[in-house]
């Protein structure tokens, strides 16, 4: 089977990437720096001179950084990473695809020849852009090489932050929207909508960061998601309804009841689960067409 | 049942209103506050009553096709839920009655809750 990103190049940054941008500059303090992400709902942002040239990325990595060693009124400029990798416009989205994958950074920014910030791409527009991209796709299914027309083989992968609940969500709903394109029956929609969601919660709930790649084949979608973060003692116990380890502040918002992992069960036809104290969780579901 | 005729009913408030509003259809009526249980017996098109104000009820109502959100007893949604529901396009309401009267008033207009 030839590679997943044969055609990916016919889709540059410029298509995806967000225009208008939130930005700082270098003079202001890490203190405004987080009132602005929180109150922008983003977790980091370039910083720009005044002519609009990228000289650094604040993060909200550097806000707590800040927040721990009591320097929330530090300008900026002293504590924004330098070292700053972009993409140009015209660059493919697999050059900024691969950047993401190789440095798991939340955001590029778009600069032109001078350096000057014209845009933003973060992996939600990149796997929107892959999304647009593989419905164009269905269209030429003939063209994959598969014996039939009727042969599926899509894979979506999404990096999971833990404690990200801004970007929660995000897989269950665009795996959604896949499934409705193709043309999945509701019912099966719906399994696989609660199954993603709830195993998504646990990462963002439970791990430092994950990845959950879905892959729809003809007759079933399969599902993983591998964390790196406290792992599960003892599975048995944590599959009992109602049992959890979530914190109170993640119970206040309705999480945490202990029926995540149930509830993945209830709605798949085979669930694997594997940890390791201390290291991570495996978890493996298949929900049949 | 239209969603504007229960909003007339109740005289409910309307925070965020989607381009789908008047046409949007309300067949039943989920209360809950425990997400998990919501993403498990919540049906489409479903009125969901609620007492999270937070942004991850968004994720739920749009996963699970859900007529709208309401929040009962005056309590107002966080300030990115607000954004994120425009933004979404997700329909939010809010009354100043308790869930359990809310839930009384919409049985009264016929409308019910039974899961299958």
């Amino acid at each position: 089977m030839n590679n997943d990103k044969h055609d990916l190049p016919s889709l540059t940054v410029k298509e995806i990437m967000i225009t208008s941008v939130v930005t700082v500059f270098p003079e202001m303090t890490m203190g405004e720096a987080k009132e602005i992400m929180r109150l922008k709902n983003i977790t980091g942002m370039p910083v720009i001179d005044k002519n609009r040239k990228v000289i650094g990325v604040v993060s909200i990595a550097d806000v707590f950084q800040a927040l721990d060693e009591h320097k929330l009124d530090a300008p900026i400029r002293e504590r924004m990473t330098v070292k700053v990798h972009s993409v140009k416009p015209e660059d493919s989205i697999s050059v900024a695809l691969s950047l993401f994958r190789r440095y798991q950074f939340g955001r590029l920014p778009v600069v032109d020849d001078g350096n000057t910030l014209v845009g933003l791409i973060t992996p939600k527009e990149v796997i929107a852009g892959l999304a647009a991209f593989l419905k164009l796709e269905e269209i030429n299914e003939g063209d994959l090489g598969t014996k039939s027309g009727s042969e599926i083989n899509r894979t979506l992968e999404f990096h999971l932050q833990g404690g990200n609940f801004d970007q929660a969500g995000i897989a269950a709903s665009t795996l959604k929207k896949t499934l409705q394109e193709i043309g999945i029956r509701p019912e099966i929609i719906r399994k696989a909508t609660i199954a993603t969601y709830e195993a998504e919660m646990n990462v963002v709930i439970h791990a430092d960061e994950g990845i959950l790649k879905a892959v729809i084949t003809a007759d079933k979608l399969k599902i993983s998601v591998n964390d790196r973060g406290p792992g599960i003692a003892n599975i048995e116990e944590a599959m009992q309804v109602g049992f959890s380890t979530a914190p109170d502040k993640i119970r206040e918002m309705g999480f945490g009841a202990g029926m995540g992992l149930p509830n993945i069960k209830k709605s798949s036809d085979y669930f694997k689960i594997d940890s390791l104290p201390g290291k991570g969780t495996d978890l493996y579901i298949e929900i049949n067409f | 049942m239209k969603l504007q005729e229960i909003v007339k009913n109740l005289g409910l408030e309307v925070l965020v209103k989607s381009n789908t509003f008047d046409q949007q259809i309300v067949e039943g009526v989920y209360v809950c506050d425990l997400l998990s249980n919501v993403m498990a017996h919540g049906r489409e098109n479903d009125l969901w009553i609620t007492i999270q104000t937070h942004q991850n009820i968004l994720a739920v109502a749009s996963l699970l096709n859900f007529s709208a959100i309401l929040l009962p007893e005056n309590l107002n949604p966080d300030r990115e839920t607000l954004m994120k529901a425009e933004k979404e396009n997700i329909i939010l309401l809010k009354s100043s009655q308790t869930a359990f009267t809310l839930a009384g008033q919409l049985y009264e207009l016929g409308l019910r809750g039974e899961r299958g």
